[in-house]
C-alpha cells in the first residue's frame, strides 16, 4: 500500500471513529450558543503547554534542542484543530520555535490527532559554510510537516498528550533540511 | 492557496540569494596574497616539528612534577613539557625580527609564560590580528600542538618580510593542556584592546582520507573522511570565517569546514566546541576562530605516546598553514 493511501486511511479512521460522540456545541468547554456570537458556536479554545525536543538539521544549519512553551488552540466541533505555539529550546544556544498547525482529532476521551504544521526556528543556531552556502543565511530555517499525537486523551475539556512525533522539511536553496519533533508531554487547559 | 505555497518558498529563496551573492573578496586582493601563500615551505614546517619533538623525546626537558599537580602517575599530563619548546619558539620569532615580550603569571607549579611576538601595523597599529597556539604538549605532541606552533613560526617568517595596515600578533600560550591556564591569563590582559580577528591553532597536521575516519557529534554534518580543516567561529567572527572560506575556495587549497556558533559559543552543545585557547578569547568578548583537525574525533594518536611526526600529513598540513596565512594577510590589510 502506498504511503499516501495509508495516510488517507488513517485520516479516515480518525474522522469516522466517533467514540463518545456528542452534538457540536453541547460539550463541556464549548462556547455556549446563548452567550456568544453565532460564529463562535462549536469552538472550544484552550491553552496548551508542550514540552519535548525539536531539531532542524540540514547541511548548512542545525537548530533547536530541548524545551517547552505555550500555545493557543481552537477545536471546532470537537473535530477540527487550529493552533499556534511558541516553544523555547536550548542545546544549540537559545532558540524559539514558532509553529502553526491545523488538523483533525478523534472525538471522545481517546482523542488521537494528526496535524499539518508550519514551523520556523528563530534565534541561535549552528551554521555550516559549504561551497553551496558560502555565507551566513539570513532567513531562519522553516519546515512544513506532519505531526501525530497517538496518545492523546480528553476529559471535560482537559487534554493530555504523550509521545507526539512530528517530521517536516524545508528548503535551503539549494538543498533540503528536515525538522524532527518529539513531544514528551502536552497538557491543555480549556479557556472558559 | 496554491499560489501561496509557491510564493512563500520563492520569496525566501530570493532573500537567500541576496544574502549569498555578496562578493567577499576581489581578485586584486587574492592576487596580492597569492605570492605570500606560495612561500609556505612544507619542509620548514616538518623540520620544526622534528626539532621540537626530538627535544621532548630526548628527555632534555623535564616534565612537570605530577605529584605537585595531584595527578595519577598514569595520567598523560605527567608527560607535559613546555620549557625548551617555548625557547625554540621564541628563537624562531626573534630570527623573524619580531618584537618579543612575555606575559607571565601564577604561582608554582602553575606559573605561565605566554610568548608574544608582534609585527606592528603601519596605518592602524592599534587594531590587532591575533594568531595563537599553545606550545606545551603531552608526550611528543607532534600534532597537538607542535603543528600549531610550527604554523605560527612559518607565518611569522613570511609575514615579517612585508608591511601591513594592522598589527599581527603571535602568541604562544602556556599550559593549555592543564585547562587553558595561559590563555585565560592572557585574555584577562587584553580586554580593552581592539582585536579585529583571531585564529587559534590546536592540532592542524593530521589528515586521513579513508571513508569513516572522521567522527563527529550529533547535529554536526561532518564529512566521512578526515580530509578537511575545521574552523569554529563565534558570532563576532562569522564574517571573517566566511572570508577565510571564500579565500580558500579562490586559492583552491583544501577542504575547509567552518562551523559558526551563535554568540560567544558558551551556550552551544555543552561547551563541546570550546576545547582550546580560542574560548579564553570568547570569554572576554573578543572574536576568535579555532582551526583544528578535530583532534580525537579523527586522530587516534591524540594525547598518546604515538602522537609523533611520522603520523602527520605534510602536504595537508602545509595547505592548512597556507589558508591561515592568506586569511591573516587579508585581515591585516596587506601586504603593502
Amino acid at each position: 500500500m502506498s504511503r499516501a493511501r495509508t495516510l488517507v486511511l488513517a485520516l479516515g479512521v480518525l474522522a469516522g471513529a466517533e467514540g463518545r460522540a456528542q452534538e457540536p456545541g453541547a460539550l463541556s468547554g464549548d462556547v455556549p450558543a446563548a452567550n456568544a456570537p453565532a460564529w463562535l458556536a462549536g469552538h472550544r479554545f484552550s491553552v496548551y503547554l508542550p514540552a519535548g525536543a525539536q531539531v532542524y538539521l540540514s547541511d548548512t544549519r542545525t537548530a533547536g534542542g530541548i524545551g517547552g512553551g505555550v500555545g493557543l488552540r481552537d477545536t471546532f466541533q470537537e473535530r477540527f484543530i487550529l493552533q499556534v505555539d511558541a516553544t523555547y529550546h536550548m542545546l544549540v544556544g537559545n532558540s524559539v520555535v514558532l509553529r502553526a498547525g491545523a488538523g483533525i482529532q478523534r472525538r471522545g476521551v481517546y482523542t488521537p490527532a494528526v496535524l499539518v504544521t508550519l514551523s520556523t526556528f528563530v534565534g541561535d543556531r549552528l551554521t555550516f559554510l559549504t561551497p553551496a552556502h558560502p555565507s551566513v543565511p539570513v532567513v531562519p530555517p522553516y519546515a512544513l510537516g506532519l505531526q501525530l499525537a497517538p496518545l492523546r486523551f480528553t476529559y471535560e475539556g482537559m487534554q493530555v498528550s504523550l509521545a507526539e512525533v512530528g517530521i517536516g522539511a524545508g528548503l535551503e536553496f539549494p538543498g533540503v533540511g528536515f525538522a524532527y519533533r518529539l513531544g514528551v508531554l502536552e497538557v491543555s487547559i480549556p479557556l472558559e | 492557496m496554491n499560489r501561496l505555497f509557491v510564493f512563500v518558498p520563492v520569496l525566501l529563496g530570493a532573500l537567500w540569494s541576496v544574502s549569498c551573492s555578496k562578493s567577499l573578496i576581489d581578485n586584486a586582493q587574492v592576487e596580492a596574497i597569492r605570492p605570500l601563500v606560495e612561500q609556505v615551505e612544507q619542509q620548514r614546517l616538518m623540520d620544526f616539528v622534528v626539532e621540537v619533538t626530538n627535544v621532548r623525546k630526548s628527555k632534555e626537558e623535564q616534565p612537570l612534577d605530577c605529584a605537585l599537580l595531584g595527578r595519577s602517575p598514569n595520567s598523560s599530563l605527567c608527560s607535559l613539557t613546555r620549557k625548551l619548546s617555548g625557547e625554540i619558539l621564541q628563537r624562531r620569532f626573534e630570527s623573524a625580527g619580531l618584537r618579543i615580550s612575555h606575559q607571565t603569571g601564577g604561582t608554582e607549579p602553575l606559573t605561565t609564560s605566554n610568548i608574544i611576538a608582534e609585527l606592528p601595523g603601519v596605518t592602524h597599529p592599534e587594531e590587532i590580528i591575533l594568531v595563537g597556539a599553545h606550545y606545551d604538549a603531552v608526550y611528543q605532541g607532534a600534532d597537538d600542538n607542535t603543528s600549531g606552533t610550527a604554523a605560527m613560526v612559518e607565518m611569522a617568517r613570511i609575514l615579517s618580510q612585508y608591511k601591513f595596515d594592522r598589527t599581527i600578533r603571535f602568541v604562544g600560550f602556556d599550559l593549555e593542556e592543564l585547562g587553558l591556564i595561559g590563555s585565560l591569563r592572557y585574555a584577562d590582559t587584553i580586554k580593552g584592546e581592539r582585536i579585529y580577528s583571531s585564529i587559534v591553532f590546536d592540532g592542524i597536521g593530521y589528515y586521513d582520507f579513508t571513508p569513516g575516519s572522521q567522527r563527529s557529534m550529533p547535529g554536526l554534518p561532518t564529512p566521512e573522511a578526515g580530509d578537511f580543516l575545521t574552523v569554529i567561529a563565534d558570532e563576532l567572527s562569522h564574517p571573517r570565517a566566511a572570508e577565510l572560506f571564500t579565500l580558500n575556495e579562490r586559492l583552491g587549497l583544501m577542504k575547509v569546514v567552518p562551523i559558526l556558533v551563535p554568540r560567544d559559543g558558551t551556550f552551544t552543545m555543552g561547551g563541546a566546541l570550546q576545547r582550546s585557547d580560542h574560548s579564553s578569547l570568547w570569554a572576554v568578548g573578543h572574536p576568535a576562530m579555532f582551526l583544528t583537525d578535530t583532534a580525537n574525533f579523527r586522530n587516534p594518536h591524540y594525547h598518546r605516546p604515538t602522537d609523533t611526526v611520522d603520523t602527520l600529513h605534510p602536504e595537508m598540513f602545509r595547505k592548512a598553514v597556507q589558508v591561515s596565512l592568506a586569511a591573516v594577510a587579508l585581515w591585516a590589510g596587506g601586504p603593502r
